[in-house]
C-alpha cells in the first residue's frame, strides 16, 4: 500500500488550512489558572494520540485505573492517524470548535498551533502546581518553548542514528561502528560493495530530520537562519553535502529512494548486502527484529562526525499538548493528565516499549530503562548522541517547506540537475514560503 | 489498433495477450504473494516469487488486532446508505433532466455538471464544520449523504433515460398513470444495465474511501475498512506481510461484487457505446 500518496492530497489542505489559520495571533500568557478541583462527578477528556497507538492507550489505560479514578478524570484516547494527519485534524476541529483536551503531535509544530491558538501557554499551569521542569533535560528542548514559556510537554524523543550491519562488517572486515568520521564513509561503502556488488547505503530523502542531522554533522549548517527568516539549503555547506551524497550515488555506494519507496527503504534494513542505513532510534526495536529475522546483528551508532568532530542531530519525536477548549477546571485536568503521562515511569514505559527515548533523566534510572539499556545497547549510543541535540526548524510552514525540498534535492539526484543552480532556485522558494 | 492488426499472426498476439495480462495480474500477485509470506520471506533479498508454506495465521492477525468486524460493519452501512440514497436522489433528477422542460434547466444542468469537477479537498472544511455545529460527527449521516447526490450517475442516467421512446411515456400517461409509476415501471427497467454500473462505481467509490472518512471522524464509531487497514499499518509497524493480508480481505467484497455484475456492466457500456 502506498501510503504517502494516500497522504498528500490531505497534506495539500493542511497547508491550505495552516494559510488559514496563520492570521491568528498567539495569546499571551494568562497571569495564574486555578488548580484542578475534583468534582462529585467524573469528568471525560478527549486525547487524541498519534503514532505507537498501542503504547498510548496502554498508558491511557493505567491512568484511568490509577490516578484518574483518584482524581475523577476519566480520560477517552482515540487514535487519529500519523503526526500530519494529526496536524491536519487538529486545524480543521480548531475551526470547527471540536478540539480535544489533549493532544500528541509532532515536536516541530509547536509555533504552528500557538500562533494559531490552538495550544495554550503552559506557564500558568506550571506555576500553579509549582511543576519542576528541569527533569525534562535530555536533549535540546527548543521544541518546547516559545520564547521563555513552556507550550508543550516532550512525550518520546528521537534523533537518527546510524544502523551498522555488523554481520557484514564482521565478515568483511569493517569496523562493526560503522565509519566514525564522513572522511571514512566512503572507503566504509566501497569496501561492502565490492563485496557484495550490491549498494551498501539506501537514503530516503523524503524523511527530511536525516538531512537536518547530515547538513549540521556534515555541513556545520542547518536548513533555515536563525530567525526562520531565510533558507540556507543554498549554503555553501549544504552545496557540499549535496555534492558528496550525489558523488557517492554515481559510484554506486548509495542508493536515493523515491517518495513512493518508504516501504522499501525500511525493509533494506534487512537486506544482508545493506551495510549502513540512516533512520530514527525510535524504530530501533522493530529494525533490530526485521534485521534479526534476515540474521542480521544490528548495531547502534552516532551519526558520523564532520570536519573538526562536529555533530549535530535534530531531536524528533512527539510532544503532548494542552488545547485552548473547555473550562478551566478541564484544562486543569488535562494539565493534570498531561503531568501523569510524562512522569518518571509513563516515560520509562514508553520509551521501553517503543525504541524513542525517555524523556526525563530520572526515567534512565529506572529499573525498567536499566534493563531495557542492557539488552538494546543502542539506547545509550542515541542517549550519548544527545550531546550534539539540535532543535528543529518551528515555523508553522516547515512540514511545507520539508516537502518542498525533499522533492527538488531528489531531483537533482536522480536526474541529474546542476546543484548549485537547483539549490538556488530552491531556496528562493522556501525563501517565499517563509515570508509569506 | 492499426498495429495490431498488422502483427504477423495469431501466435504473436496470444503471446502479446498473456504478457499484458501477466503486467496487469502482477500487483495482485504479489499483494496475495505477500499476504502469505513469513516477514523473512517479505524482506528476503533477492525476493521469491513463492512461498514456501502458506502463512494463514497473517489473515488471523489482520482480523485480530485491529476490530475488523467493527470497521466492515461500518464500511457496509455506509456503502449501502450510499447506494441506496443515490438511487432515491438520482433516479428523479435524472428523469426530470431527460424528460422535462423547466426554466433554468440547462443552467441547473450544467452546475451538476460542474460539481464533477470539484475536488473533494475543496469542500471537505466547509462540511466538516456544517457537520460539527449541527451535532452529526462520527455520524454514518456525515458520511453518506454528502456522496448520494452524485453528478456523473444523474447525467449517465439522464443520457439513459433519454433513449426511452417518446410514445412509452405518452402511452402511460393516457392510462393515468403517475410519475413515480413511469420511472419504476418504464425507466428503471430500461436503465439497468447502467444502474448496475452506477452501483458498482459507487460501490468501489464508497468501500476504497479513504480521505473523508480519514478527515470527517475523529473516533473509531463509524470509521470504515480503509481507515482500518491503515491503523493495521500503524500499529503492526513494519509487518507488510499483516497489512498485505489486510488488503486482500479489503478487496474481496469489490471482487465479488464485480464478478456477480459484470454481464451488466459489460451491457451498460455496449448501449452507451453504440448509442
Amino acid at each position: 500500500m502506498n501510503v504517502w500518496g494516500t497522504r498528500v492530497t490531505p497534506l495539500l489542505a493542511t497547508i491550505a488550512l495552516t494559510a488559514v489559520l496563520a492570521g491568528c495571533a498567539t495569546t499571551e500568557a494568562e497571569s495564574s489558572v486555578a488548580a484542578y478541583e475534583k468534582g462529585d462527578s467524573v469528568l471525560e477528556l478527549n486525547f487524541w494520540t498519534s503514532a505507537v497507538e498501542d503504547v498510548n492507550q496502554n498508558l491511557v489505560d493505567q491512568f484511568n485505573e490509577t490516578k484518574g479514578a483518584e482524581l475523577n478524570i476519566h480520560v477517552n484516547a482515540e487514535y487519529q492517524g500519523d503526526y500530519w494527519e494529526m496536524q491536519q485534524k487538529i486545524n480543521a476541529a480548531a475551526i470547527a470548535g471540536t478540539l480535544p483536551n489533549v493532544f500528541i503531535d509532532e515536536v516541530a509544530m509547536t509555533k504552528g498551533f500557538a500562533d494559531s491558538d490552538i495550544i495554550a501557554n503552559l506557564e500558568p499551569f506550571i506555576e500553579t502546581d509549582k511543576f519542576d521542569t528541569s527533569d525534562f533535560k535530555i536533549g535540546d528542548l527548543g521544541n518546547l518553548y516559545l520564547g521563555d514559556d513552556l507550550y508543550a510537554f516532550p512525550h518520546m524523543r528521537s534523533v537518527p542514528v546510524m544502523y551498522v550491519n555488523k554481520t557484514l562488517a564482521a565478515k568483511e572486515g569493517l569496523d562493526p561502528n560503522g565509519p566514525a568520521t564522513f572522511a571514512e564513509l566512503e572507503a566504509y561503502l566501497q569496501t561492502a560493495y565490492d563485496a557484495t556488488g550490491q549498494p551498501p547505503m539506501y537514503l530516503f530523502n523524503y524523511d527530511f530530520w536525516v538531512m537536518e542531522a547530515l547538513l549540521h554533522s556534515y555541513s556545520d549548517t542547518s536548513v533555515v537562519n536563525e530567525d526562520e527568516t531565510k533558507s540556507n539549503i543554498n549554503s555553501k555547506g549544504a552545496v557540499k553535502l549535496i555534492t558528496f551524497i550525489e558523488d557517492l550515488e554515481s559510484k554506486g555506494l548509495i542508493k536515493v529512494l523515491g517518495v513512493t519507496d518508504k516501504d522499501a527503504y525500511y525493509a533494506s534494513i534487512a537486506n544482508p548486502g545493506t551495510a549502513l542505513i540512516f533512520s530514527s532510534v525510535g524504530g530501533y526495536k522493530t529494525f533490530a527484529g526485521m534485521a534479526a529475522e534476515s540474521g542480521i546483528d544490528l548495531g547502534v551508532s552516532m551519526i558520523p562526525a564532520g570536519e573538526d568532530g562536529k555533530r549535530g542531530v535534530p531531536v524528533g519525536g512527539s510532544n503532548t499538548y494542552l488545547a485552548n477548549t473547555g473550562t478551566d477546571n478541564e484544562k486543569a485536568a488535562a494539565f493534570e493528565f498531561m503531568k501523569w503521562l510524562s512522569d518518571t515511569e509513563q516515560a520509562a514505559y514508553a520509551s521501553a516499549n517503543t525504541g524513542y527515548l525517555p524523556t526525563r533523566l530520572t526515567s534512565l534510572d529506572t529499573d525498567l530503562m536499566k534493563e531495557t539499556i542492557a539488552a538494546f545497547p543502542g539506547y545509550k549510543v542515541a542517549s550519548d548522541e544527545l550531546e550534539f541535540s539540535k532543535m528543529r526548524p518551528m515555523t508553522g510552514t516547515y512540514h511545507e517547506i520539508e516537502d518542498l525540498m525533499g522533492t527538488r534535492i531528489n531531483d537533482i539526484w536522480l536526474e541529474n540537475l546542476p546543484i548549485q543552480e537547483s539549490l538556488d532556485t530552491l531556496a528562493k522558494e522556501v525563501d517565499d514560503i517563509l515570508n509569506r | 489498433m492499426r498495429v495490431w492488426l498488422r502483427l504477423p499472426g495469431a501466435g504473436l498476439r496470444i503471446i502479446i495477450s498473456v504478457l499484458l495480462i501477466v503486467i496487469f495480474l502482477m500487483p495482485f500477485y504479489w499483494m496475495i504473494l505477500t499476504a502469505f509470506k513469513t516477514l523473512g520471506e517479505v524482506l528476503r533479498m533477492p525476493p521469491k516469487f513463492w512461498v514456501d508454506s502458506l502463512q494463514w495465521q497473517n489473515f488471523r492477525d489482520a482480523f485480530t488486532r485491529i476490530n475488523f468486524l467493527h470497521y466492515t460493519r461500518n464500511s457496509l452501512i455506509i456503502t449501502l446508505g450510499t447506494m441506496i440514497g443515490q438511487l432515491v436522489v438520482v433516479v428523479p433528477a435524472a428523469y426530470a433532466f431527460a424528460r422535462y422542460q423547466f426554466k433554468g434547466k440547462n443552467a441547473l444542468f450544467g452546475i451538476v455538471l460542474a460539481t464533477m469537477m470539484i475536488p473533494g479537498q475543496l469542500i471537505f472544511l466547509p462540511i466538516f464544520v456544517m457537520f460539527a455545529k449541527s451535532g452529526l460527527l462520527n455520524t454514518y449521516v456525515s458520511l453518506i449523504v454528502p456522496f448520494i447526490a452524485s453528478g456523473t450517475a444523474i447525467f449517465m442516467l439522464r443520457q439513459t433515460f433519454m433513449q426511452v421512446p417518446d410514445s412509452q411515456l405518452e402511452a402511460a400517461r393516457l392510462d393515468n398513470a403517475s410519475e413515480f409509476r413511469i420511472i419504476y415501471t418504464i425507466m428503471m427497467p430500461a436503465a439497468v444495465p447502467t444502474l448496475s454500473t452506477l452501483a458498482l462505481l459507487t460501490f468501489i467509490g464508497t468501500w476504497n474511501s479513504y480521505f473523508f472518512p480519514l478527515v470527517w471522524t475523529t473516533t473509531d464509531a463509524v470509521r470504515t475498512l480503509p481507515l482500518g487497514i491503515q491503523k493495521l499499518q500503524d500499529v503492526e509497524g513494519l509487518s507488510p506481510q499483516i497489512v498485505m493480508a489486510g488488503n486482500m480481505m479489503l478487496i474481496v467484497p469489490i471482487l465479488l461484487v464485480f464478478l456477480i455484475a459484470r454481464k451488466q456492466i459489460i451491457k451498460a457500456f455496449t448501449y452507451m457505446g453504440v448509442k
